[in-house]
């Protein structure tokens, strides 16, 4: 269908793309770790397109805080398991 | 003359000098009757006079209708008739010709004349008119009157939408090349084989072509078939018998209609949503029907029971319906329904035939919501899939084009109801009654507020029933009525006829929705579609809540399917959440099935990224669904998808998702033989054949890819190559690809780049298990090898990869197994 707006999905295609530069500038364990970050956006593409939003880039970084809080939640519910050595919890919410 | 009444199927309609012109299949039974038919085709004319219109400023109108009364034969009137789009009646200057080709004369010229103007009814198929006028349809079982041959009276007592109404008795004559499918345009020729059910099958040579033709020719007037069924039958047999016919000086008698000569419609190549489509040329026979199963539009899909249903609710004539696409069946429904109520139909003037990719486009619109599955191998996994979502919610809500944005003076627009509380209403709540008085509503109408759409804030006007939801709603209803039907019926060929009808029923479906904003479509309009698109997110979403607050994890959501997990649900709680969520939304959804196991692959661009439409799984009856996965893809080469296809089987056998790891061993013995084979030699070339549709003419390609330096090899040997065309090759030593056509017995396949090709395969159905490139290697040659740049498959990265080992060891008991990725700590 010849949309008038750019996708979500290639938004955060040429957000990648731009910041090819900056990438390229990183330690190779921080290039691992952008790339993680980009893939936990793209991970929320879904959610990304019903939010519409004008300043996709805002859209885009929410989505890596939300992956990134909801790992940190994940490891703290392991830890706190491992302290009270009760069964660990099992690990769902993609 | 005396009249004479007699019963017989509709075979076929088209306009002649003389008017209508009707082949009537008589039955075939002795009756006393002298009249009584012997199951031949009669030739029966009818009458139809044909109207347009015009619309204009009086002045215009008037200038026009005295430049009009100077042409003959042709009958002028003022009159006033609904317009969609305006919502209401407007003056017209009416033509009516006396019958269908004047009509066709009129109306050129007239446009000729007057481009600027505003026609009405300019481009009707006569034949869906005639069916209209006569309350009949292509294919009906009819009462007809005839004197001589002039129909007096037809009338049938069949509707379209009847479920019973079996197929005429037709008489059908195959031809084809003999042994297997291969076009012949590429240069295949094999003795002609000419079958029908009743007589000896026969098979000529082409190098006696006089024996040829005439056996051809003897068949045809002996058996006299209804139906003539061909492979290549429009690009190359009939073409090439009609000009041996006309070498030898033999009078080949594929018509019926002796007054006719065979129509030929040439080939062209156009760009339909960003690729390139080829439709060849085609071959149309007058009072016999010519059907090509390699041009029939979806044909392998639903054979000719489906062609059948189409031409019977689309009211298109059986070759029509096989040669164009279900969209041009859509705008045939919608121009019906119009054209029964006397409303204007505007006029376009290029042909819906180009719309040939409205499946894709479902897919392709990002209007649908679209998630991103984690990748990894689940069990127990629930999916629920609503029931033709779009079409129901277009009737639903009353979405079309002259129905969004749009309120009318009897909207009440100070009450608009917002999406949610309108599908909350609908439990079980009626609609609003009329209120005013005898007269105030017409056909149709009610009262009301209009609805208003979620995301987007569209009013939709719901006191007028829009032309959309009017062609779809018995669409609908009778679909459904044949899945029932076909679901009390026990397996067998019964039952697969009614699958086929309703499956060619369901593209309609599919189609009507990019139809809705398709800017050729004559009711198209693209806020009807981005309305349909918003209310189906809602939908979804919905679906998505009313899960999650009944305990289940959400796994995957695609556009109108929901893959949902709840350990130990059972089936009464699934029955009841598809209930809740059916009353809620006001769509029918329904349980898929559950997953012994289901696996969603990674990415292969985005390596541990999930992909939104590929998953393959297990029901708990062993049955395999498969999603855009090599077994599934038309482009796989036949090896590869045959062997795929015997790996699921393997798979389907595991009970849950450790089984389908302790089933891999044998899944890879399997490789390993399959292998084997390739090395050997043992593969046939034609399992190997590479299908590929050029973009562009093969002397264009400058790059000397596979498919380009098959396509320059075919082209070199004499072949007509168009863009869109598939050409077959296989990839052949040193880089290059043979054509499959010109295939030698000394060329010799690369086993190589079929190994690589092999192990993608086998990577969409290891990488869930746990294999990486380098495991499946290993457990291919025995040799544990260091995967390749760029092929490492789905690798743990991130922070947090230390854990991985730790948390393998603990996951089965959440039904999920095998999932990686930095967020499902």
């Amino acid at each position: 269908m010849g949309r008038t707006l750019v996708s979500i999905t290639q938004q955060l295609a040429q957000a990648e793309e731009r910041l090819g530069r900056y990438r390229r500038a990183l330690a190779r364990a921080d290039q691992k770790i952008f790339d993680e970050l980009f893939a936990l956006a793209r991970r929320r593409l879904a959610a990304s397109s019903m939010a519409a939003d004008p300043l996709p880039m805002q859209i885009i970084l929410l989505g890596m805080l939300i992956g990134t809080a909801s790992a940190v939640a994940g490891l703290a519910a392991r830890v706190e398991a491992l302290e009270h050595e009760r069964p660990l919890p099992p690990r769902l919410d993609p | 003359m005396n009249a004479r009444s007699l019963p017989a199927w509709i075979l076929d309609l088209y306009p002649a000098p003389e008017g209508m012109v009707l082949w009537l299949k008589t039955e075939a039974r002795s009756g006393s009757a002298e009249w009584a038919g012997d199951g031949r085709a009669l030739r029966a004319v009818d009458e139809l006079p044909m109207s347009f219109f015009i619309a204009a400023e009086p002045s215009i109108l008037r200038a026009v209708w005295k430049e009009i009364s100077g042409w003959t034969g042709l009958r002028l009137a003022r009159e006033r008739r609904f317009e969609i789009h305006q919502g209401g009646e407007i003056d017209l200057l009416a033509v009516t010709a006396p019958g269908p080709l004047p009509y066709r004369a009129a109306v050129r010229e007239a446009l000729a004349r007057w481009p600027d103007l505003s026609f009405y009814n300019a481009d009707l198929d006569p034949a869906l008119v005639y069916a209209i006028e006569r309350g009949v349809f292509p294919l009906a079982q009819c009462q007809v009157t005839l004197e001589g041959a002039r129909v007096r009276a037809i009338a049938t007592d069949q509707t379209r939408w009847d479920l019973a109404a079996s197929p005429p008795p037709f008489r059908i004559l195959t031809l084809r090349l003999e042994g297997e499918l291969r076009d012949p345009s590429h240069g295949y020729r094999a003795p002609l084989e000419i079958a029908a059910p009743e007589i000896p099958t026969q098979t000529r040579a082409w190098d006696a072509p006089r024996e040829l033709v005439e056996a051809v020719r003897d068949s045809l007037l002996a058996y006299d078939p209804d139906i003539l069924l061909t492979a290549w039958g429009d690009s190359f047999l009939l073409p090439e018998l009609l000009q041996l016919a006309q070498k030898l000086g033999i009078d080949l008698p594929l018509n019926r209609d002796a007054r006719r000569s065979v129509l030929r419609k040439g080939e062209r190549s156009y760009f339909s949503y960003g690729r390139i489509v080829h439709r060849p040329s085609s071959v149309w026979l007058f009072g016999r029907l010519h059907i090509d199963r390699q041009t029939a539009f979806l044909a392998d899909e639903y054979g000719l029971d489906g062609l059948v249903e189409l031409a019977r609710t689309t009211l298109q004539p059986l070759q029509q319906v096989a040669r164009t696409s279900s969209g041009t069946g859509i705008s045939a429904m919608q121009t019906a329904e119009a054209y029964r109520r006397g409303w204007l139909i505007p006029y376009r003037k290029r042909e819906p035939e180009d719309f040939k990719t409205a499946l894709e486009l479902v897919r392709g619109d990002k209007g649908g919501l679209t998630f991103q599955p984690e990748p990894g191998l689940y069990e127990h996994v629930l999916e629920l899939d609503f029931a033709s979502m779009y079409p129901s919610l277009m009737v639903k809500f009353n979405l079309s084009a002259e129905t969004v944005g749009r309120t009318c003076p009897k909207c009440r627009p100070s009450s608009p109801i917002p999406f949610s509380q309108r599908t909350l209403a609908s439990r079980g709540q009626p609609a609003p009654a009329p209120s005013r008085g005898p007269g105030a509503l017409g056909e149709g109408e009610r009262e009301g507020s209009p609805a208003i759409i979620p995301e987007i804030g569209y009013p939709v006007c719901q006191c007028r029933k829009g032309i959309v939801p009017l062609t779809l709603a018995p669409l609908l209803e009778k679909r459904l009525a044949l899945k029932k039907a076909a679901r009390a019926l026990p397996e067998g060929p019964e039952r697969e006829v009614l699958r086929r009808r309703q499956v060619a029923l369901k593209w309609l479906l599919v189609t009507c929705f990019g139809y809705l904003g398709y800017k050729n479509a004559r009711f198209g309009r693209i806020e009807a579609h981005e309305s349909t698109t918003a209310c189906g997110r809602d939908t979804l979403l919905r679906a998505k809540e009313i899960a999650e607050e009944r305990g289940y994890l959400f796994l995957h959501a695609l556009t109108d399917a929901l893959w949902i997990y709840k350990e130990g649900s059972t089936d009464a709680e699934h029955q009841a959440l598809v209930e809740e969520i059916g009353r809620d939304t006001g769509v029918r959804i329904d349980i898929e099935g559950l997953y012994r196991w289901l696996a969603f692959p990674p990415s292969r661009q985005y390596a541990g990224n999930p992909v939104a439409n590929r998953y393959f799984g297990a029901f708990e009856d062993g049955k395999i669904k498969m999603r855009g996965i090599e077994a599934r893809r038309h482009d796989t080469i036949r090896w590869i998808r045959e062997a795929q296809a015997e790996m699921l089987e393997i798979l389907a056998r595991a009970e849950n998702g450790a089984g389908y790891r302790a089933r891999m061993g044998e899944v890879f013995a399997l490789a390993r033989e399959k292998l084997a084979d390739l090395r050997r030699g043992a593969v046939p070339p034609r399992q190997l054949a590479i299908l590929h549709r050029i973009s562009q003419p093969p002397e264009e390609y400058r790059a000397n890819l596979p498919v380009a330096l098959a396509a320059r090899e075919l082209a070199a040997s004499g072949v007509h190559l168009a863009p869109g065309e598939a050409v077959e090759f296989v990839l052949t030593l040193g880089g290059g690809a043979r054509p499959y056509d010109i295939w030698r017995e000394t060329d010799v396949p690369d086993a190589a780049r079929y190994r690589e090709l092999f192990l993608r395969m086998l990577e969409s159905l290891a990488v869930p298990a746990g294999y990486d490139r380098a495991g499946i290697l290993a457990e291919l040659d025995g040799i544990r090898q260091d995967p390749l740049p760029g092929m490492a498959g789905v690798s743990v990265r991130g922070l947090i990869s230390a854990l991985k080992d730790q948390r393998d060891t603990r996951q089965d008991h959440v039904g999920m197994t095998d999932r990686v990725g930095l967020e499902m700590l």
